[in-house]
Parts: C-alpha cells; sequence; structure tokens
C-alpha cells in the first residue's frame, strides 16, 4: 500500500509539473491561443492539488468516490479492482521497460527488418523459456508478415536503421 | 438516411469486404479468449493496419472485432473458469458450474444465442435512435458541442470505477496533452516541450492510442509471466447439447429483456461498458430469479449475464456516432480509427457522413452473430489459447504496436510517442487512474477549443453566451449537477 501510495503521488506530482508548464507558458501566448489550455488548465491544476493533498488526508477525497455511478445495487466488479492492486516488484517493471527501450534502440541502430525476429526470438528464449526451434519459428513468421503485409502488400517503406543509412528525423 | 444505408450494404456485397468481416471477427474472438486481452487492446493493434484499406473497409474491419471479443471471453469463462474480459465477470459462475456437470455445450449454445440476440437488440436500439439523434444533433452550434464535450467528461469522469476527482484531472490532463502543437485556429505553435519540428501536428492520435491502450497491457501482461491458465482436458461439445441450450435461451425472455435493458442503458452512459452491464444485469435477475440453481449453474444467471454484455455495444456506439462522445474504450479506438481515415467526429458526423454510422451498425452486427456462430464451431481449440505462455504472445505485440506506429506516417518518433504513451498508461492504470477520461480527454481537446473559440467569435467575446442558449445552458446544468452529485450523496448518507 505504501508502495502503491508512493508511485501514485510521483505520478500526481508529474501531471501537477505538466499543468504548470501549460499554464506557465500558456500565459505568454495572445489572447485566443491562451484562454483555452489557461481555461482548462486551471481547474485541473487544482483539482491535482486536491488530488495529491489527499495522498496524506484520503478522506478529503472519499467524497468524490463514484463506484458504479452510484448505483444502489451493492455489486463488485473484479477485473479493475483487480488490476489496480496487484504490485510488481519495480525491478520487474523496469526489466519490462528496458526491454521496450531496447526495441526501440533496435529500430533506431538496424531497422525493424533486423529488429523484427532478434527481439522476438530474444524476448521468448529468454523471458519465456521456450525452446529455440519454436522462438526461431515464432520470430521468422511475424518477421515475413510484417516484410510481406507492409513492405510488399501496401508498399510502405520500413525504417532501414541508422546502421543501414536511414537518418532519424529531427525531433 | 437511406442512400448511406446502401453504400454501407452495397460494400457488403464486395469479397474483400466479407473476408475483412471474418478476419476481424477471428481477431476479436482470440482477443477476448486471451485473459486481459480483449477488443480494445485487439482494435489498438489492428488500427494501424487499416491504414492502406478503404475507410468503409477499416470500418468494418474494426467494428467487427469491437463485437466479436466479449463472446470469446465467455468461451474460456464456461469452458476453464477463466472470463477472457471483465465482460464475462458473471459468466463463470453459472457457465462453468454447468462445465463441471458435463453440459458445456448447452451453457455455449445458451451463451451463443443470448450473446446474439443481446447485441442484435443493442443493435436494434442503436438503429431506433439514429433519427433521434439526427435530429437532436441538427440543434447543435458550436455553444451546445463545447457543452456536449464538458458533459461528456463529466460523466466519463463519474463514471468510470474510481473517484471524480482524479477521473477529472487525467480527463484535464489528456484535454492539455492534445493542445500540443499548431492551435487549429491561431496557428500559434504551443507547448513545444523543446521539439522543434515533430510537435508541429501535436502528439500523433494513432501512435498515442496505440501506447495507451495496446502497449500499456502488453507490459502488464509481460510482468504477469507465463501463461494465464493450465488447461487440462476440455468438454466436448455434441450438435444435440447445442440445439437444446440455443432453445432453452428463449425460455427466460422476462429476465432477457430485463438484462438487454440494462446493457443498453449502461452503454449508452459514456465511459462504462460490459464490465459493468453484466454485473448489474446479473445482480438484478438475481433479485428476480426463482431459480434455486442461480450461481450454481442456471441457464437463466448465463441468459443475464450474456445477453447484457453484448447489448451493451450498441449503448456505446450511441454517444459514440451521434455526439462524438466514446461510449467506451473501444469505441475511443473506434473514433481514432475514424479519424485516421479522415472522417470527423462529432455532433456533425450524422450529417455528413450517414454511410459510416451504417458502416458501423452493420459491423457491429456482423461480428456479433459471426463470433456466436464461429465460436461454437471451433470451441475445443480456441479454449486451449489460454495456455500459450504469454512471453511468447508478447513480442510478437509490442513489434505489431511498434511497425503500426510507424507506418502510418513513417517517422520514427511516433514509436517513441507510442512507448512513452504506453509507459504512461501503464502507471495510470497501475495507481488506480482510469485511462479512458485520459484518452477521451485527450480525443476531445481539439474540437472542444475549436468549438469554445467558435462560440466566443459569435458573441464577440462574452461567455454568456453559453448561458444564453437554453440547451447549452441546460447541458452545462446537467453538467453541474453530475459533478457534484457525488458530494450531495456522500454527505446525505453522512447525515442518514
Amino acid at each position: 500500500m505504501g508502495r502503491m501510495l508512493e508511485g501514485r503521488t510521483i505520478l500526481t506530482i508529474l501531471m501537477l509539473a505538466f499543468e504548470l508548464y501549460v499554464v506557465a507558458v500558456g500565459f505568454g501566448y495572445g489572447p485566443n491561443s491562451r484562454i483555452f489550455p489557461v481555461g482548462i488548465g486551471i481547474p485541473t491544476l487544482i483539482l491535482t492539488i486536491v488530488a495529491l493533498v489527499a495522498v496524506w488526508r484520503p478522506g478529503l477525497l472519499r467524497s468524490a468516490d463514484a463506484r458504479l455511478g452510484g448505483s444502489s445495487i451493492a455489486v463488485e466488479l473484479p477485473a479493475d479492482e483487480e488490476r489496480e492492486n496487484v504490485s510488481y516488484p519495480t525491478a520487474r517493471v523496469l526489466r519490462m521497460i528496458g526491454w521496450l527501450l531496447l526495441a526501440l534502440a533496435g529500430i533506431a541502430l538496424v531497422g525493424f527488418r533486423v529488429t523484427v525476429p532478434v527481439y522476438i526470438l530474444l524476448f521468448a528464449r529468454l523471458e519465456g523459456r521456450a525452446n529455440w526451434l519454436v522462438c526461431t519459428l515464432i520470430a521468422l513468421s511475424c518477421w515475413a508478415f510484417t516484410i510481406g503485409y507492409f513492405e510488399l502488400f501496401m508498399q510502405t517503406q520500413l525504417f532501414k536503421g541508422i546502421f543501414f543509412g536511414d537518418t532519424l528525423p529531427l525531433f | 438516411m437511406f442512400e448511406g444505408m446502401a453504400t454501407a450494404i452495397l460494400a457488403l456485397s464486395q469479397p474483400h469486404v466479407i473476408g475483412i468481416l471474418i478476419l476481424g471477427t477471428i481477431i476479436g474472438l482470440v482477443a477476448g479468449v486471451l485473459p486481459g486481452l480483449g477488443n480494445v487492446q485487439a482494435m489498438a493493434v489492428a488500427l494501424p493496419f487499416t491504414f492502406g484499406m478503404d475507410r468503409i473497409t477499416a470500418i468494418y474491419f474494426l467494428s467487427s472485432i469491437a463485437s466479436s471479443a466479449t463472446f470469446g471471453g465467455s468461451i474460456t469463462a464456461i469452458l476453464i473458469n477463466i472470463p477472457g474480459t471483465p465482460a464475462n465477470a458473471t459468466t463463470v459462475f453459472d457457465g462453468y458450474a454447468m462445465t463441471k456437470r458435463g453440459e458445456a455445450d448447452r451453457a455455449l449454445a445458451i451463451s451463443a444465442t443470448a450473446s446474439a440476440l443481446g447485441g442484435l437488440v443493442g443493435i436494434a436500439v442503436l438503429v431506433g435512435a439514429i433519427p433521434i439523434a439526427q435530429w437532436m444533433t441538427l440543434q447543435f452550434g458550436p455553444p451546445e458541442t463545447f457543452m456536449l464535450v464538458l458533459l461528456g467528461l463529466v460523466t466519463i469522469a463519474y463514471a468510470v470505477q474510481g473517484n471524480i476527482v482524479l477521473g477529472l484531472v487525467t480527463a484535464g490532463v489528456g484535454m492539455l496533452l492534445s493542445l500540443i502543437g499548431n492551435s487549429p485556429v491561431t496557428g500559434v505553435y504551443r507547448f513545444s516541450l523543446g521539439s522543434k519540428q515533430y510537435l508541429w501536428d501535436g502528439i500523433q492520435q494513432i501512435p498515442f492510442l496505440v501506447g495507451v491502450f495496446g502497449l500499456s497491457e502488453a507490459i502488464r501482461c509481460g510482468m504477469q509471466g507465463g501463461a494465464a491458465a493450465q488447461v487440462g482436458e476440455i468438454a466436448r461439445t455434441k450438435l444435440s447439447g447445442i440445439l437444446r441450450g440455443a432453445v432453452e435461451t428463449f425460455r427466460y425472455p422476462y429476465t432477457f429483456v430485463q438484462s438487454t435493458i440494462v446493457g443498453v442503458i449502461v452503454g449508452i452512459a459514456p465511459g462504462i461498458g460490459g464490465s459493468v452491464s453484466n454485473v448489474m444485469a446479473y445482480a438484478l435477475a438475481a433479485q428476480t430469479s426463482k431459480d434455486p440453481m442461480y450461481g450454481k449453474g442456471s441457464a437463466e444467471g448465463l441468459v443475464a449475464a450474456e445477453s447484457s454484455n453484448n447489448a451493451t455495444i450498441g449503448g456505446d456506439a450511441i454517444p459514440t456516432l451521434a455526439f462524438g462522445i466514446p461510449g467506451s474504450a473501444a469505441m475511443a479506438v473506434l473514433m481514432g480509427g475514424l479519424t485516421l481515415h479522415g472522417v470527423a467526429v462529432g455532433p456533425w458526423l450524422m450529417k455528413e457522413h450517414m454511410e459510416i454510422v451504417w458502416v458501423v451498425v452493420f459491423g457491429l452486427t456482423a461480428g456479433n452473430v459471426l463470433s456466436s456462430v464461429f465460436g461454437l464451431l471451433v470451441t475445443r481449440w480456441i479454449a486451449r489459447l489460454p495456455t500459450v505462455p504469454m512471453a511468447l504472445i508478447l513480442p510478437i505485440v509490442v513489434m505489431l504496436v511498434f511497425v503500426g506506429s510507424f507506418a502510418v506516417r513513417q517517422n520514427f518518433w511516433d514509436i517513441g510517442v507510442t512507448v512513452c504513451s504506453g509507459v504512461l498508461g501503464y502507471f495510470l492504470i497501475r495507481y488506480g487512474f482510469s485511462p479512458l477520461p485520459f484518452i477521451i480527454g485527450f480525443l476531445l481537446g481539439d474540437a472542444a477549443e475549436l468549438a469554445f473559440l467558435q462560440s466566443l467569435h459569435i458573441s464577440q467575446g462574452s461567455p454568456l453566451i453559453f448561458l444564453n442558449h437554453p440547451l447549452s445552458l441546460g447541458l452545462f446544468l446537467v453538467s453541474v449537477a453530475v459533478g457534484i452529485y457525488p458530494l450531495l450523496r456522500s454527505r446525505v448518507i453522512k447525515e442518514a
């Protein structure tokens, strides 16, 4: 519970920072450009501050609980409720995000043609502990579908990667 | 109206459209069978793949996925005691109990018949609502459109499970994110976050949607590791049992009607879907049922659960198509698909693109009926899918999501947006913020700003325009009422 509250606090602070950025920068624009961002930003900012204070004073938000739209029928919603409370070890969360970043880096460096099969092969082998034959078959099938559908059927040029002559567009 | 219907029917006569409907139904069924995935995730992953299709084929594809996953989830709920989607949470009570008694075929047939009929009733209500919605949308000018978006966001923030303040915070953040980039009204480049070029057009909807709905769920499934289920022998089905079950569904007309009404009403309320309607309908039927076996293998319980969750889909489509306020997460993805194919969604959709409305109606109908038929045919094979380890499915989903995000505009940074929104979506869910208000705020931000500024332009800067128009004032008052209702309710409960 403590960890969940800690994570929720960090997330709320990040949202608060973004709202402050929008409101502060928004005031620098002309009247027509700023009225909507500031008009939405300030109420959102106030509500976020309330949500942040509620981390230490949970009673503050209790009156705003809206389970099943206030239905008088007493029922439980198992799926989402369980999902919220499942807390995985931070190392596992970071490992999963690491896999995503690895895929992103792979695509940037060597493009889709290499990354798609290699990534699937490595993930299935290291995380799923499947045998090499199954991993290879899955990787090759997905590679064939990707290249077949996008490059051959839709005539889309997939990113080739920096090592194979493509350049990253300006951000 | 009939011209639009003719266009949609004509498209249905083309073999490639029929093929895409069947493909969409199979994808939806498979996603429904896999616990953790559902129609939202399947639609999010499939969305970029529609880029090369023509508009009508693409919407048929997405609509068929939207309406077919729920029955997929029923198959695993009945055969292996695992609800494939949250909309099948109550199906397990009676469905699995019947399987344990050796009546799996009967349970599946009741489920398939109630699903198909419930879905058809929901879609019939949608069709019946079209002329009313068409008339209503004619009354909408910019102030009413802005107030409608406001009401939609407040309702969604209220209706999704959790807390209205947290719901409004995520909706507000989603809306602010949609304002990044070139302003559609003034042309000013706003909130660039240090980007010189990429964010000029703002955060792209497709990579963002795919990340929040598709990748976030993939991350969550990756955390779980192994297979969702260990399945032993799957019960065999016989034709006689299937026929018996199909006929038996009609023995509970009161429960069926009651549950479909609950399903449709819950569907019309923006933001909540089958996960709520099946629980409400099941609980309501429990109060009226005289069956002593209710909850322990009753056909009536199965009818209540299965007719309501499918009826919800037609209800979900009503606010989406009539007003551009998504009735559920699946409809939010469908809205993304419409935008991707150049169809502006809002009160003007029924004025300008009636053929799209009919394509959604026929697509939902086809997916609903086909999924029940296909589901019964391939039950024994499809029920084994949850035994496949997630670590084999996950990298495929990740790669399809990345390729799809890239392919729409062929910009590498779109993949970056998908990763960022996927991670953000995961943490939102993990820490109790529903991603639905967030996405809907993001999808409606541009339209809300446009309507807001147009209103001020008409009134020469006076905000009173929002209160001078009766319909706009009415929508504003309802928004305020919905916003303060939880507070008043808690006061009343305290005093009592």
